[in-house]
C-alpha cells in the first residue's frame, strides 16, 4: 500500500518546481478530479506543473523515495478516464511545458514539448506548405503529449495514419526518474521499436517530456463531397464498396439523421433532414488525379443508391462542413440532457452488420442512439442520448454500450479505436486478449514501471486490484 | 544449400505448425538450449558472430494464410511465408504490401519484421511500423502472446506489433501477423536525373521535398554496377532515380512537372526509363544491399540533409565503393567491393559513425565477409537507444536469453 501525500512531500515538490507550480487547495484540485470521462471522479492529493524535463525527473524521484503514486495529465480530454487519479497521489500536469522547440522543414520534423496543444503546431506551420497530420476532433484543446500517450486518430488519419505513424522519437522519464531518449529526427534506432511501443501506452510506461514529430507535405488540392442516402444501410454499403475497390480517401465520415438534425439546429448548414445518412468524403493529392477519384467515388455512391452526391462549392463551404463534423458532439449536447459515446472498431466490410446491430440494440433497450463514424477505418462512435436522472435509462445505456462492443469483438474488431482503455474499458481486456497476452503486457509494464507507482490501475486488469465499478454514465461529449 | 556458418548451429529443426514450434521452444526452455530462428536465411551474418551453440529452427513451414478478407484490405498470415509468395497472393487481388525488401524470394515476412528491413519505397509508403496491425509471438519461455488485431485502427493494449519490429528475435519468435494492405497503383515510372556531384544531388533533393510531385522513392546512385541500366551512372558519375506511382494521369503530370523542375535545378538530360528498364532498376534498387560478393555493406541512417556529407566521406575514403542512398529518408548504403582494402570496423567506428552522429544518426554493418573483424561497437555503431531498458525487456521476454544469444547489442 503506497503512502499518502504528506506536507513534507508538498514541500519537496515546491522546492523542485517553485511554489507557483504546485496546487494543494481542495478547490483547485477539484478541476483535476476527472477528464472527459466523467463517470468516475477522484481528486489527486497534489497537482504539480513541471516546466522542464529535470523537474519531471526530480518529481518522479521524490515520489519513489516517498513511496507515493503519481500520474501524468495533458489537457484532460481523455474519454476513457486515462487521467483519473485512482488512489489519489501526485498528478503531473504537463501543460506548462508548451514550447515548439524547433521546426525543420528540410528534414521534415518538429520538436515539441508535451504540453503543446495539437492545433498550435498546425498554426505554427501555416504557410510553410507542411502540416502535422493527426487531427483529433479535440485538436483545439488536447496536447501532443496526450496524443502520443493515447495514439490519437482523427478524420484525416484514414489516409495519413494515426499518431504513431508520425512520431519519430520521444524523450521520456521512466517510473524511476531516469531520462531516456528513444528514436530521434532520423527515426530509425537500432533494435526494437520502443518509440512505437511507447506511443499509445496511456501514460503507464513513462512520462513523455519531448516529442519529435514528422511533418507532412500539404496536398496540392482537395475535393470534398457530400453523399446523401435514403437509408443508412446503403450508406454503410457504399463505405465498404469504396474501400473494397481500393480507394482510400483522405477522410470518409458518416453522420446519421439524428446527428444531422442536431447539426442543422446548431449551424444551419442546409443538410437534407429527411435523409437517413450522409457521407462526408474528402480526397486529396495532386490536382491531376482528383477529378477522376471524385468521379469514381460518385459512381460508387450512385450505384449504391445515393440520392445526391455533391461537391463542396468552395473552400468556405468545405471549412464549414468540417466545422460541423468536428463539433457534432457539441451540437448533440443541445438536444439531449445526457449523452455518452462509445468507441469501437469493426473490419470495414462489417459496417452494415454493426449498424443494424446498433439499431437492434437501440430498440431492445429503448435508448436513442445517433451515429457519427470515422467510417473509412471502421471506427464507430454510437452516441447514446438519455436522461442521467433516470436510473433505469442509465443502466440500459451501460448494458447497451457493452453489447455493442461485444458485437464489435464478435465480428473481428476492437473495443477501442482511439479513445483508449484507461479505466473505462479495463473490463474488456480479458474479452479481447488471452491471459497469456495480458501476462506479457504486464511484463512490458514491469520493465518500465516495476513498482507500479506510475498510473496504477489503468489499461491492464490487475489481479487482486478492485476494478472501478461502473454505476452511472454522464455527459461524455466526444469524438 | 544455404551456408549456416555465421551461426554455431548444431542441428536444424524444421517446424510445420505453430503448435510444433511451441512444443519445441518449451523443450529448449526446459533444457536451456539456445535457439536460432531461421527464416529465409538472408540475414544470418547480421550482428556480431554468435558463439553459443544451439539449434536452428527453420520457420518456413509455418506459412499458412489464415484470413484474407480482400475487401477489408488486410491479410493474416503465418510469419514463415516467403515475401515473394505473399506478394503474388496479394497481386492476384490487385493489392500489395509496399515493403520492397531485398531477396523477396528467400526472405520471410517474420524475418523482415524482426530485422525491420525496409526498401527504397519507404519515402512514399513508410516502413514496417506502418503496416503491421496484429501480431502473435512466442517468448523465450514458450508463452504465446498476441497484440493488436485484424482492424486497421486499434488502441487496445500495449502494441507488441511495434515492440517486435526490429527486435531481431530477442523478444520472441514471431509466428503470425496481420498486415494492412494498399492497392497496386496502375502506373509506375522512373525519371533519371544525372547530377554533377553529391552537393548537386542534395540541392535537387531539397527542392524536390517542396515540390508538388510526390515521389515514392528518391535514390542517389553511384557505382559501376548501375551502368547496365542507367548509363548516366558509373564509378565516377552519379544520378538520382526518382520513382513515381499513381494513375496514368497523375504519373504523366508528375513526369512533366518534375522534368521542368529538374531543368531549373540545372539538371541536364533528365529522362524517363522505359517500362522494362524501370522494372530492372527497381529490383536492383531493392536488392542492392544484399550482395554476398561484397567485402562489406554498411548503412548509415541520419536526417535527410546528412546524406551529402556521409556520401562524400564514403566516396573520398573508398572511391571504389558503390553507393545507393534513399536521400529523402537519410539512408546511405555503401558497398565495398570484394578486393577493397578497407578496414571495415575502423571505417565505421572512426569515420562514418562520428559523421552520422553529427546528423542525429548512426551506422550499422549489414554484412561483412570477414566477420571475425567485427565487434559489438563496430556492428552497432554507438547505439543511443536506452540499452539498459532493452536488456531488461530481454530479461522479461526471454529470461534465459536463449533466442539468438550474443548476436545483438543487448545480449
Ligand atoms: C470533444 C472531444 C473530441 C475528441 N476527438 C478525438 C478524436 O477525434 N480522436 C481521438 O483519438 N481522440 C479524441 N478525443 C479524445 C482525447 O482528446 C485524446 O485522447 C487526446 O489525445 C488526449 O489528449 P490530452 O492532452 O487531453 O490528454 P489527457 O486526457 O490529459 O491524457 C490522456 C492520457 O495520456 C496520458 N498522458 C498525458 N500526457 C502525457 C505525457 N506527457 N506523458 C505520458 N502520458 C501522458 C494521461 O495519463 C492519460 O492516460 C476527443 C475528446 C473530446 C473531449
Amino acid at each position: 500500500m503506497p503512502n499518502g501525500v504528506t506536507p513534507k512531500i508538498v514541500d519537496g515538490l515546491q522546492r523542485i518546481v517553485g511554489p507557483e507550480n504546485v496546487l494543494t487547495a481542495q478547490s483547485d484540485r477539484m478541476v483535476y478530479e476527472c477528464d472527459g470521462f466523467t463517470i468516475e471522479k477522484n481528486c489527486p492529493d497534489v497537482i504539480v506543473f513541471p516546466t522542464c524535463t529535470e523537474h519531471v525527473s526530480g518529481i518522479i524521484k521524490l515520489c519513489n523515495r516517498e513511496d507515493v503514486i503519481f500520474l501524468p495529465r495533458g489537457a484532460g480530454t481523455s474519454l476513457a478516464g486515462g487521467t483519473l487519479a485512482v488512489g489519489g497521489g501526485v498528478m503531473l500536469v504537463l501543460t506548462r511545458m508548451k514550447e515548439i522547440e524547433e521546426i525543420n522543414l528540410r528534414d521534415r520534423y518538429a520538436i515539441v514539448q508535451p504540453g503543446v496543444v495539437n492545433i498550435w503546431l498546425t498554426r505554427a506551420l501555416a504557410g510553410t506548405g507542411y502540416h502535422y497530420a493527426p487531427d483529433p476532433s479535440s485538436q483545439g484543446a488536447c496536447t501532443i503529449g496526450g496524443n502520443v500517450a493515447t495514439n490519437s486518430g482523427g478524420p484525416h488519419t484514414l489516409k495519413y495514419g494515426v499518431t504513431v505513424n508520425h512520431v519519430l522519437g520521444v524523450e521520456a522519464v521512466t517510473a524511476d526518474g531516469t531520462v531516456i531518449m528513444v528514436g530521434g529526427p532520423s527515426g530509425e534506432p537500432i533494435g526494437p521499436d520502443l518509440v512505437g511501443a511507447m506511443v499509445g501506452s496511456e501514460g503507464t510506461l513513462a512520462v513523455v517530456t519531448r516529442v519529435w514529430v514528422r511533418l507532412t507535405r500539404n496536398p496540392e488540392g482537395t475535393r470534398t463531397m457530400l453523399a446523401v442516402f435514403e437509408s443508412v444501410d446503403d450508406a454503410t454499403r457504399a463505405i465498404s464498396a469504396i474501400i473494397g475497390e481500393g480507394i482510400i480517401p483522405a477522410a470518409l465520415e458518416m453522420m446519421d439523421q439524428g446527428i444531422l438534425v442536431a447539426l442543422e439546429k446548431a449551424f444551419k448548414f442546409g443538410f437534407p433532414l429527411d435523409a437517413e445518412a450522409i457521407l462526408l468524403i474528402e480526397v486529396d493529392g495532386i490536382e491531376a488525379g482528383l477529378d477522376a477519384q471524385r468521379d469514381q467515388i460518385t459512381d460508387i455512391c450512385n450505384r449504391l443508391g445515393a440520392r445526391e452526391v455533391r461537391q463542396a462549392a468552395d473552400d468556405a463551404e468545405r471549412q464549414k462542413l468540417w466545422k460541423c463534423r468536428k463539433q457534432a458532439f457539441g451540437a448533440i449536447g443541445r438536444i439531449a440532457s445526457s449523452l455518452v459515446t462509445q468507441d469501437g472498431v469493426v473490419p470495414r466490410t462489417q459496417l452494415p452488420f454493426i449498424f443494424s446491430k446498433i439499431q437492434e440494440i437501440s430498440s431492445k433497450y429503448n435508448i436513442r442512439i445517433v451515429n457519427v463514424f470515422h467510417a473509412g477505418d471502421g471506427n464507430i462512435h454510437p452516441v447514446f442520448l438519455f436522461d442521467e436522472r433516470n436510473e433505469n435509462e442509465v443502466k440500459a445505456v451501460l448494458e447497451a454500450g457493452g453489447e455493442i462492443l461485444q458485437a464489435c469483438l464478435d465480428c473481428g474488431g476492437s473495443v477501442t479505436g482511439e479513445h483508449g482503455i484507461g479505466v473505462e474499458k479495463v473490463g474488456f481486456m480479458n474479452k479481447m486478449f488471452t491471459d497469456g497476452d495480458i501476462e506479457m503486457m504486464t511484463r512490458l509494464r514491469i520493465t518500465f514501471n516495476p513498482d507500479g507507482r506510475l498510473s496504477p490501475n489503468k489499461m491492464l486488469p490487475v489481479a487482486g486490484a478492485c476494478g472501478v465499478e461502473r454505476i452511472k454514465p454522464s455527459r461524455t461529449v466526444a469524438m | 544449400m544455404t551456408d549456416l556458418s555465421p551461426l554455431p548451429i548444431t542441428e536444424v529443426v524444421a517446424v510445420s505448425s505453430q503448435d510444433d514450434l511451441q512444443q519445441l521452444v518449451q523443450q529448449c526452455h526446459a533444457d536451456s538450449v539456445s535457439m536460432y530462428p531461421l527464416g529465409g536465411q538472408t540475414s544470418l551474418g547480421f550482428g556480431v558472430p554468435a558463439r553459443t551453440e544451439g539449434i536452428g529452427i527453420d520457420l518456413r513451414g509455418i506459412n499458412q494464410v489464415i484470413d484474407f478478407p480482400v475487401r477489408d484490405l488486410t491479410i493474416t498470415v503465418e510469419a514463415g511465408i516467403l515475401m515473394s509468395d505473399l506478394n503474388s497472393l496479394l497481386a492476384a487481388e490487385g493489392l500489395m504490401l509496399p515493403l520492397h525488401v531485398p531477396q523477396m524470394s528467400n526472405a520471410t515476412l517474420g524475418g523482415v519484421i524482426a530485422t525491420n528491413t525496409n526498401g527504397p519505397g519507404r519515402f512514399g509508403y513508410g516502413t514496417v511500423r506502418d503496416y503491421v496491425i496484429g501480431i502473435r509471438a512466442l517468448s523465450g519461455d514458450a508463452q504465446v502472446y498476441n497484440a493488436g488485431g485484424r482492424v486497421v485502427k486499434n488502441v487496445a493494449g500495449y502494441d507488441f506489433c511495434k515492440l517486435l519490429t526490429g527486435s531481431l528475435g530477442t523478444l520472441g519468435i514471431i509466428t503470425q501477423v496481420t498486415m494492412k494492405l494498399k492497392p497496386i497503383p496502375t502506373r509506375q515510372a522512373t525519371v533519371i536525373a544525372p547530377v554533377n556531384d553529391v552537393q548537386h544531388a542534395d540541392r535537387v533533393v531539397a527542392e524536390l521535398m517542396n515540390s508538388m510531385v510526390r515521389p515514392v522513392a528518391i535514390e542517389f546512385l553511384q557505382g559501376s554496377e548501375f551502368t547496365t541500366v542507367v548509363d548516366a551512372v558509373d564509378q565516377s558519375s552519379a544520378a538520382l532515380a526518382i520513382v513515381l506511382h499513381g494513375t496514368d494521369e497523375e504519373v504523366d503530370w508528375m513526369i512533366g512537372k518534375l522534368r521542368r523542375e529538374l531543368s531549373s535545378s540545372k539538371v541536364r538530360d533528365s529522362h524517363n526509363l522505359d517500362a522494362d528498364s524501370h522494372e530492372q532498376l527497381w529490383s536492383q534498387l531493392c536488392d542492392f544491399a544484399a550482395d554476398d560478393t561484397a567485402l562489406a555493406v554498411t548503412e548509415s541512417r541520419t536526417v535527410s540533409s546528412g546524406c551529402v556529407s556521409i556520401i562524400n566521406l564514403a566516396l573520398k575514403q573508398h572511391p571504389d565503393c558503390a553507393v545507393q542512398s534513399h536521400m529523402g529518408d537519410g539512408i546511405v548504403t555503401m558497398k565495398l567491393p570484394e578486393d577493397s582494402d578497407a578496414q571495415v570496423s575502423d571505417l565505421v567506428i572512426k569515420t562514418l559513425g562520428p559523421e552520422a552522429r553529427r546528423h542525429h544518426g548512426h551506422v550499422v554493418i549489414l554484412s561483412a565477409a570477414n566477420a571475425a573483424e567485427l565487434t559489438t561497437q563496430s556492428v552497432w555503431g554507438d547505439p543511443s537507444s536506452p540499452d539498459f531498458l532493452i536488456q531488461k525487456l530481454r530479461e522479461q521476454f526471454d529470461p534465459q536469453r536463449l533466442i539468438n544469444p550474443g548476436r545483438f547489442v543487448y545480449q
